[in-house]
């Protein structure tokens, strides 16, 4: 596996730099990232978990994901995708077109959806509670 | 008949120079000089086929006149000849008459003439230069003529000075796709990058160009790109991107990101 150099960032996130291969990986670790920052095996990642990065925490040498984030981070997620939809189903009452989805059914699978992202445990969790929201959005024209 | 000598001195006593007529016996004629210590040297000489040798040939004076023609006669310096052939010295002095036969590669230059060679405007034979080195950082190759680029100093005079296409989406192997003079990309976190060079700009005054392919993360709506980022100013070692897409301008990661930068 390729080698890439980790540190804590100053959001308390984990950033990873990847070298292009012009200059060595120590090289790089000098000009480009600071003196904390260490190299490490890519395969250390979570790289399953590659869409809650923003929940990422370095620990040592190790990588996780911090569920108080993740929870945070799907929340958004859902903030935005509940935002874009709701501009888009106006859009559809203006133009005379009838959304999937009452405005009643509509909130209600959102309040679902954010209760089960608070309460999850895991990633796939947290994946799972937003799908239903996802796949309604994804149906209405 | 036998060899008799004819001798005509000057006069005087024995043992003064004068001239002798010999005549040998296998039917030639000489006509000798003599020192006055007696000794004979030959100065003509006329065979029996009535051919006349010169011990040393005649002298040919300026303004003389002459035979017509002469054959079979080896003129041994000719300094003040006038025309040879009908053309004057400086006819063979100019190579504008040279018309026929090949100059030999010696008299064009110094050096080993071969197919492997050029003549260079110094009279040198040299080999052709296979690849180029301008500094550091510049390379043609003979073959293909591709230019390779990897200064580490920017370049001057309004051309890129980076580049970089990147797969936005972090999966921890995926080094940037493709670059010039870009050392690494970090990511920050989603949609925020760093693009840090392998070279220092003059200044921060460049122009930066950036472009995205499709938004990965997302509904799928709205729309997409990538900007300068918002709490990190551009330096002259990095530069900071922040994806965007959705229509309230969420950070998002982008499948490809291509950053170039001119200066």
């Amino acid at each position: 596996m390729a080698q890439v150099i980790i540190y804590t960032n100053e959001n308390g996130g984990v950033s990873v730099c990847i070298p292009s291969g012009e200059l060595s990986i120590d090289a790089v670790k000098t000009k480009d990232t600071p003196d904390h920052s260490i190299i490490v095996d890519s395969s250390i990642l979570p790289n399953s978990d590659n869409d809650f990065f923003d929940a990422w925490v370095l620990s040592g040498s190790t990588v996780a994901v911090d569920m108080t984030k993740a929870i945070a981070v799907q929340q958004k997620n859902l903030n935005i995708f509940a935002k874009t939809e709701a501009n888009h189903r106006a859009t559809n009452v203006g133009a005379g077109i009838e959304n999937n989805l009452s405005d009643t059914d509509w909130l209600a699978l959102l309040a679902t959806a954010r209760t089960a992202i608070a309460a999850a445990t895991t990633t796939q969790q947290l994946r799972d509670a937003a799908a239903p929201v996802q796949a309604a959005i994804a149906a209405n024209a | 008949m036998t060899a008799s000598t004819l001798t005509s001195d000057n006069g005087a006593s024995s043992g003064t120079s004068g001239i002798k007529y010999n005549g040998g016996t296998d039917g030639t004629l000489q006509i000798q000089t003599t020192t006055s210590g007696g000794t004979a040297t030959t100065a003509v000489t006329i065979d029996n086929s009535q051919n006349v040798s010169l011990v040393n040939p005649l002298p040919v004076t300026s303004g003389g006149t002459g035979a017509n023609s002469l054959s079979g006669i080896t003129v041994g310096t000719a300094t003040n000849a006038t025309q040879l052939n009908g053309q004057s010295a400086s006819y063979y002095t100019n190579a504008s008459n040279l018309a026929s036969g090949t100059v030999p590669t010696a008299r064009l230059g110094s050096g080993t003439a071969s197919s492997s060679t050029y003549l260079r405007g110094d009279q040198t034979y040299a080999t052709p230069v296979t690849s180029i080195s301008a500094g550091t950082g510049i390379s043609v190759s003979a073959s293909t003529g591709g230019v390779t680029v990897t200064n580490s100093s920017p370049m001057t005079g309004g051309v890129c000075q980076l580049w970089v296409n990147f797969n936005g989406t972090l999966t921890g192997t995926n080094s940037p796709r493709a670059s010039l003079n870009v050392s690494s990309v970090t990511y920050n976190g989603t949609g925020d990058y760093t693009v840090n060079f392998s070279i220092t700009l003059a200044d921060t005054n460049y122009a930066y160009v950036t472009g995205v392919n499709n938004i990965v993360d997302g509904s799928g709506q709205g729309y997409a790109g990538v900007q300068g980022s918002r709490k990190t100013s551009p330096a002259t070692t990095s530069l900071r991107l922040t994806g965007f897409g959705t229509n309230d301008g969420s950070a998002q990661n982008q499948l490809t990101v291509n950053v170039a930068i001119f200066r």
